[in-house]
């Protein structure tokens, strides 16, 4: 799986209520298209007008802490703004295996915030764990992902690849 | 290969000897979901069907009011369609949170993989296994039995010496946050040394509970006498406990001398936001919690009842007390525990998650520039009710001080006139 986009570089930790505020989930949003809307709405106000599809957030250590309560909004949001996935120099455990189970590629890249600045082009190869930086011309390698977890990401999450292994049909 | 707690649970669960980074699809022995839980592929799929339901257990806890029927249709009709045993089933009147019942009932025990829909699944890692999260994941979980883990690094926590009278797992979870948060981040924690034998087991959930606030995947403690003890008349199964390998491999190896864990708050906003009790004595508080998955426990109850102890809570405070289950509620019945609480003047609501989450249809919802004190998980504005409501989060013994005197207060003077509290 190769993800390719422009970086968005925070270089702190990005929380889940970062990704999108608390306060959507106080209101209990989960129109997904509304909830796009919202997304890094504190933290980098210009993102929503600037992002581009495939565009990837790229974060300091413990990306995604929070409480879980604000997970969820936290990947559906971006996923629905069209934000091709996270890469961090460190995840917060139970939020990345939640984003990866909802289908939002994301990643640990140590070394990530040194390789890359703002705006810069990334092309991530999951399963050969090798990252280019297109814009400055430098790469690097980090721990490649498994295939299990690519398994999950091609098939848009783990609902949909539980509903194809287990051969399920929808209620009519 | 010499093995950490985790590496050893997940190797025998898996199949494989497994080091951190790894990814693996691990069988689970059981997973616990509550009555707000999204059943995904089960609400769309007729013929989905749970990979075994006597692993299952359903907790009511988020909505256990009385009039909150409506609202467990859905678990009903889930429960009859998956052929879920009754006896896994824990509706109003056996119900307690979903991540104390699968212990006090001996579903969860040592050695094993568990799984809990809810944010603070961890807790259950108190009992020697490994209990994680599974949060959005769990239908999947339900449907294959396997659940999709990375091989967390470890962090070795050795506990000294012994807790002050007064403290709990809120101080020691606040110091370990305030001093090693940083370290803790992203990975998991085991703790060592002869500081956990001075822990009950209520204590030691109290302490596993922190592991979502500290951004840690889950915390084990090791087996000993106490837990033997513990789980004696509960375990519905025979299990060994699991011990480290001497030559384990560890991220970091620190020591933690309970003796030296100060009385510490946090609040208000944030969880970082931790303070000595100090700093923050006399600030009116206008309600004040006692429960949640944090500390809901019947020593928890018990030493707010010690605090108590005759007296009786000031008039400008809303004192709301939610045990964390039935079998909470019925010893501390049995014990005297809730008719001194109810007698100096609180409110004892039904089992449950209580007023943690404004969701809940919390009994205790915050109204704007109110400041309440709680033993509960998170103080995020709006968590309670109004968004300019502060929370200030503590131990049982400040929430029943505070009580009193209508501001936080230092419960020592209380105590020092009372038996010891455990």
């Amino acid at each position: 799986m190769i993800l390719k986009g422009r970086a968005w570089k925070y270089a702190q930790q990005v929380r889940a209520t970062d990704l999108v505020p608390a306060r959507y989930d106080y209101i209990k949003l989960t129109d997904w298209t509304e909830c796009s809307t919202h997304v890094l709405e504190d933290l980098d106000p210009g993102f929503r007008e600037a992002v581009r599809p495939g565009d990837l957030i790229v974060g300091g250590p413990g990306f995604g802490a929070g409480h879980a309560h604000y997970f969820q909004q936290a990947f559906e949001g971006p996923k629905w703004l069209g934000v091709g996935g996270y890469l961090a120099e460190s995840f917060d455990p139970v939020f990345l295996l939640s984003a990866v189970g909802a289908g939002m590629p994301c990643w640990t890249v140590p070394g990530i915030l040194r390789l890359v600045e703002k705006g810069d082009e990334l092309r991530a190869d999951l399963a050969t764990g090798k990252i280019e930086n297109l814009s400055a011309g430098t790469s690097a390698h980090f721990r490649a992902v498994a295939p299990e977890v690519i398994e999950v990401l091609e098939a848009g999450g783990l609902d949909p690849l539980t509903v194809r292994k287990l051969g399920l049909v929808a209620r009519a | 290969m010499q093995m950490t707690m985790s590496q050893k649970i997940l190797s025998a669960a898996g199949g494989r000897e497994v080091v951190p980074g790894d990814v693996i699809n691990v069988p689970v022995s059981g997973v616990a979901v509550h009555d707000s839980a999204p059943l995904g592929i089960f609400d769309k799929y007729p013929e989905a069907r749970v990979w075994d339901p006597s692993k299952v257990v359903i907790c009511y806890d988020h909505f256990s009011r009385a009039n909150m029927a409506p609202y467990h249709e859905r678990f009903r009709r889930f429960e009859r369609e998956q052929g879920i045993p009754a006896e896994n089933i824990f509706s109003p009147g056996r119900h307690g949170i979903s991540h104390q019942v699968p212990g006090e009932e001996g579903f969860c025990l040592p050695g094993t993989v568990y799984a809990v829909f809810d944010t603070q699944g961890a807790t259950l890692g108190a009992l020697n296994c490994f209990a994680f999260t599974s949060l959005f994941t769990t239908p999947s979980v339900l449907a294959l039995g396997t659940a999709l883990l990375v091989v967390p690094e470890v962090v070795d926590i050795e506990l000294t010496g012994r807790l002050a009278p007064g403290l709990t797992s809120k101080d020691l979870t606040f110091h370990l946050h305030a001093t090693l948060g940083e370290q803790l981040s992203g990975r998991s924690v085991e703790f060592s040394g002869p500081g956990i034998a001075t822990l009950s087991v209520d204590q030691r959930l109290g302490v596993a509970n922190a592991a979502n606030n500290l951004g840690v995947f889950t915390m084990i403690f090791p087996g000993d006498e106490i837990l033997g003890e513990y789980l004696r008349p509960r375990a519905r199964q025979p299990y060994e406990f699991v011990a480290p390998d001497p030559g384990a491999s560890y991220a970091a190896k620190v020591t933690v001398d309970l003796g030296e864990v100060p009385p510490l708050v946090s609040g208000p906003d944030e969880i970082e936001n931790i303070r000595a009790l100090d700093d923050v004595i006399g600030l009116p508080v206008e309600a004040a919690f006692l429960g949640s998955c944090s500390a809901g426990r019947l020593e928890d109850l018990a030493l707010a009842a010690s605090v108590l102890d005759g007296r009786t809570i000031d008039p400008s405070v809303r004192f709301v007390v939610t045990p964390i289950s039935s079998e909470v509620m019925r010893e501390a019945n049995a014990q005297g525990v809730i008719a001194a609480l109810v007698a100096a003047g609180a409110m004892v609501t039904p089992p449950g998650c209580g007023a943690c989450y404004h969701g809940n249809l919390s009994p205790l919802l915050l109204t704007d520039g109110e400041r309440c004190i709680a033993t509960s998980v998170s103080n995020a504005p709006g968590r309670m009710g109004s968004r300019s409501a502060e929370i200030y989060l503590s131990n049982p013994a400040v929430v029943a001080a505070s009580a009193i005197e209508g501001r936080i207060a230092d419960p020592r003077p209380y105590l020092s006139t009372v038996k010891k509290a455990s």
